[in-house]
């Protein structure tokens, strides 16, 4: 059997990557060509070491280099405020705020009746595990969706009665667009949630 | 992928089924339609911020659309009105988890790009009484629904007689009655070997919770009995397990603290 052609199997393998078509993963096939060799095999080094290296963090289950993670070893965050996200990528999104200084913990996914994800396969036992600690509240962090919200509502089921606070992170109309082209969904939420001035 | 002729289509009212993410900013959606019964659209960039479909792509939401329909390649979503977004679904589990077994089991059997009206009527009823309806649904709700989509797709012979010798099933039987998921029928004892075994009055109550309303069977339990025959009758059709039957088990909170 003939070796597969290199530039083929690159395009194959990069077209692996999510978001990443046969075209796309052509065209940075190609460019890798064009660079230098240390280029490509930097970008081969980075990701193989990338698997060997990282590992999950026993206490928010984030991806970390290393265990805890350095959100959960910092001393200066809030341990009574956990913010509960769907994904580790959500957290960068949350720090980049600025306003948040507590701890997370990263569900791994939320509950999909229609991909039939249940509560069982993510990680909300370790969430309650953690909840003993000193936890006053859990903001709950998860998309504004079908599934992160019957997640957030599950999730609030089984915290309150633990007499915790669990708060939401508030969803309507988005910063900067006109409410004449706001959704009805964003609409009703926003009227929903609406604040006292 | 379509085999209809190329062009613009308008005013298609559809259940949203569920949705994939695609590429960098796109999303796939799959849709059930009285026109154009199962069907798939690519909606370009409906994952970036302020994306013109806004929240319309939620599964389970009833929206009215306009499509650019492509003869060999999936439709493109041109607008998508939000019509019913079913949001008091969300306030419970366990009707977000029955009317996500509802589209599965109703978009499952219909059939891609035929008219079906009726599977697309049935879906669009269960979603508006789980979305209204306050409580958990009992067990005939969702049988019953199971039972409507399967005669609907032609897959289901009538549950209170014996298929093979005509024997009405009766409340006073004692001798076990079978339930065939392969068959989709009932058979009495002495006519069938294999199946489930239930009694006569759980196939009564069965079939008159095909004929009934779904809403009018939302509050009603049924005799002990095959609970997954139907299911496993559309798994069968589908030929993969329903993906929200691990969720509609008896325990409505897997997790417990």
């Amino acid at each position: 059997m003939s070796q597969p052609d290199p530039l083929r199997r690159c395009i194959v393998q990069l077209s692996r990557l999510p978001g990443v078509g046969e075209r796309t993963a052509a065209r940075y096939a190609y460019w890798l060509l064009r660079q230098p060799p240390a280029v490509a095999e930097e970008l081969g080094q980075a990701i193989l070491t990338l698997s060997a290296s990282m590992t999950r963090c026993s206490v928010c289950c984030d991806v970390a280099a290393q265990d805890p993670c350095r959100r959960c070893a910092d001393p200066d965050r809030d341990d009574g405020l956990i913010c509960v996200v769907e994904r580790p990528q959500d957290i960068t999104a949350i720090e980049r705020s600025g306003e948040f200084r507590g701890r997370f913990h990263v569900l791994d996914g939320a509950i999909s009746p229609m991909e039939g994800v249940g509560p069982d396969q993510l990680t909300v036992r370790q969430l309650l595990a953690r909840l003993s600690g000193g936890a006053r509240e859990v903001l709950v962090a998860t998309d504004p969706d079908v599934e992160g919200d019957a997640t957030a509502l599950y999730l609030a089921r089984l915290i309150k009665p633990l007499g915790l606070r669990v708060t939401r992170l508030a969803h309507g109309i988005a910063v900067g667009t006109e409410l004449e082209y706001a959704d009805r969904s964003s609409v009703a939420r926003a009227l929903e949630h609406r604040r006292e001035l | 992928m379509t085999s209809h002729p190329r062009g613009p289509v308008g005013g298609l009212r559809c259940l949203v089924l569920s949705r994939q993410d695609h590429g960098e900013a796109d999303r796939i959606v799959r849709l059930l339609s009285a026109e154009r019964g199962r069907s798939t659209a690519i909606a370009r960039s409906a994952r970036r911020a302020g994306a013109r479909f806004g929240a319309a792509l939620e599964p389970l939401s009833l929206v009215e659309l306009g499509l650019r329909a492509r003869a060999h390649s999936m439709d493109v979503l041109e607008h998508v009105e939000l019509v019913e977004p079913h949001l008091r679904l969300r306030d419970d589990l366990d009707r977000l988890t029955q009317a996500a077994h509802a589209a599965e089991v109703c978009g499952g059997l219909a059939r891609e790009e035929h008219p079906e009206p009726r599977l697309f009527g049935l879906c669009q009823t269960a979603l508006l009484v789980l979305d209204a309806a306050t409580a958990a649904p009992g067990l005939a709700f969702r049988l019953g629904l199971e039972a409507k989509a399967l005669t609907f797709a032609g897959l289901l012979a009538p549950l209170d007689r014996c298929a093979i010798c005509g024997r009405p099933a009766q409340a006073e039987d004692e001798a076990p009655w079978l339930l065939t998921a392969a068959e989709g029928a009932a058979l009495h004892a002495a006519c069938g070997s294999s199946g489930t075994t239930c009694s006569a009055s759980f196939l009564i109550e069965l079939e008159a919770a095909r004929r009934r309303p779904l809403q009018d069977s939302l509050d009603l339990d049924l005799p002990a009995g095959p609970r997954w025959a139907l299911a496993e009758r559309v798994e069968a059709q589908l030929n993969r397990p329903l993906r929200a039957r691990a969720l509609l088990g008896d325990a409505p909170c897997p997790v417990q603290v």
